[in-house]
């Protein structure tokens, strides 16, 4: 147990999932993602949830979840936070700050998701693009919103002694 | 302990501010922008079927994949619809409607935009009869007429 710990207090360790969280939270809010079957990357921005609040808000609503007047802020706003959030985790600029709102984000997505599947919606998740190519939500899909809890979790709890590129430690 | 817990809470308002301003901004600047507070209209039309944007509907509706379905009442369908749409109202009987249920196409429900509660309607009674791929196009016909795709109308 005090080795594992030992590895997360490792601040290369937690560069690399401060990086890792970083692009993965950028990529999701302009329309980059992964996709399984082909192994491709693939880029759409126009479907992007920053270059299509309307889209991003009807993936929101279909989780049947947000009272009406919270549904377009939160397609408004999300993108944007996932974008600063992203850069500032890499940069290293309010790391600690923008972990913990990825911690946030991270925490409704998982309640979102465990909600949907548990009342077996099928609808897409909205993750990384409005539609994201058709992919409905799965329980993969909750799997590595946890993990990635866990890696925001870890950096949140991180006192000092991190890399940054710009400002202050 | 506590300075670091105040800190992190503090960085945490400001990037949370600057992402609000940020997507509040950019949407006003946006030509489709969206209402920062959203009405059921925009939404609540159906308890099972998601809805459909229009650009989709139309990508479906050009590669012949997309059967719409208008649930407005008769008299207005025949003065004007989406071109090959049928006209299935809430209290329709759709006992003979059996074969959309096989149809591989996706089956795009649409009313007035004021009136999408109909659509959801429709759109709620073919899934309970096993159809599967229905969808409400969102904004109703007024959506299609603004965005100047085809209709047929009665002269």
């Amino acid at each position: 147990m005090e080795s594992v710990s030992r590895v997360f207090s490792n601040r290369f360790v937690v560069l690399g999932i401060r990086i890792v969280l970083g692009i993965v939270f950028i990529s999701a809010a302009i329309g980059l993602r992964f996709e399984v079957e082909t192994l491709k990357f693939v880029f759409e921005f126009e479907k992007s949830k920053i270059a299509h609040p309307g889209g991003f808000a009807e993936a929101i609503y279909n989780y049947r979840m947000l009272p009406y007047w919270a549904i377009n802020l939160m397609a408004i706003v999300m993108p944007w936070l996932e974008l600063i959030c992203g850069i500032l985790l890499i940069v290293g600029v309010f790391w600690r700050g923008s972990a913990l709102m990825i911690g946030v984000m991270l925490a409704v997505f998982i309640v979102a998701l465990s909600s949907a599947l548990y009342r077996g919606l099928d609808i897409s998740c909205g993750c990384f693009t409005i539609d994201d190519g058709g992919h409905t939500i799965a329980l993969d899909l909750l799997i590595r919103d946890i993990l990635m809890f866990a890696g925001a979790a870890i950096v949140v709890t991180r006192r000092k002694g991190e890399i940054v590129l710009a400002g202050r430690n | 302990m506590r300075p670091l817990v105040t800190a992190t809470a503090r960085e945490a308002l400001i990037v949370t501010i600057a992402a609000a301003a940020l997507g509040i901004g950019m949407n006003a600047l946006r030509e489709d922008r969206i209402p920062l507070i959203a009405s059921p209209e925009d939404f609540a039309v159906s308890t099972k079927a998601e809805l459909i944007r229009i650009e989709d509907a139309r990508r479906l509706f050009d590669e012949g994949r997309a059967v719409f379905i208008d649930a407005r009442s008769r008299e207005i369908f025949v003065r004007q619809h989406i071109e090959g749409a049928l006209n299935i109202e809430p209290t329709s009987n759709v006992a003979n409607l059996g074969w959309l249920s096989q149809t591989d196409s996706y089956l795009i429900t649409y009313a007035s935009s004021t009136t999408q509660g109909q659509a959801g309607v429709v759109a709620d009674r073919l899934i309970e009869m096993g159809c599967t791929n229905v969808y409400v196009l969102r904004g109703g016909f007024e959506a299609w007429l603004e965005a100047g795709l085809p209709i047929e109308e009665s002269r």
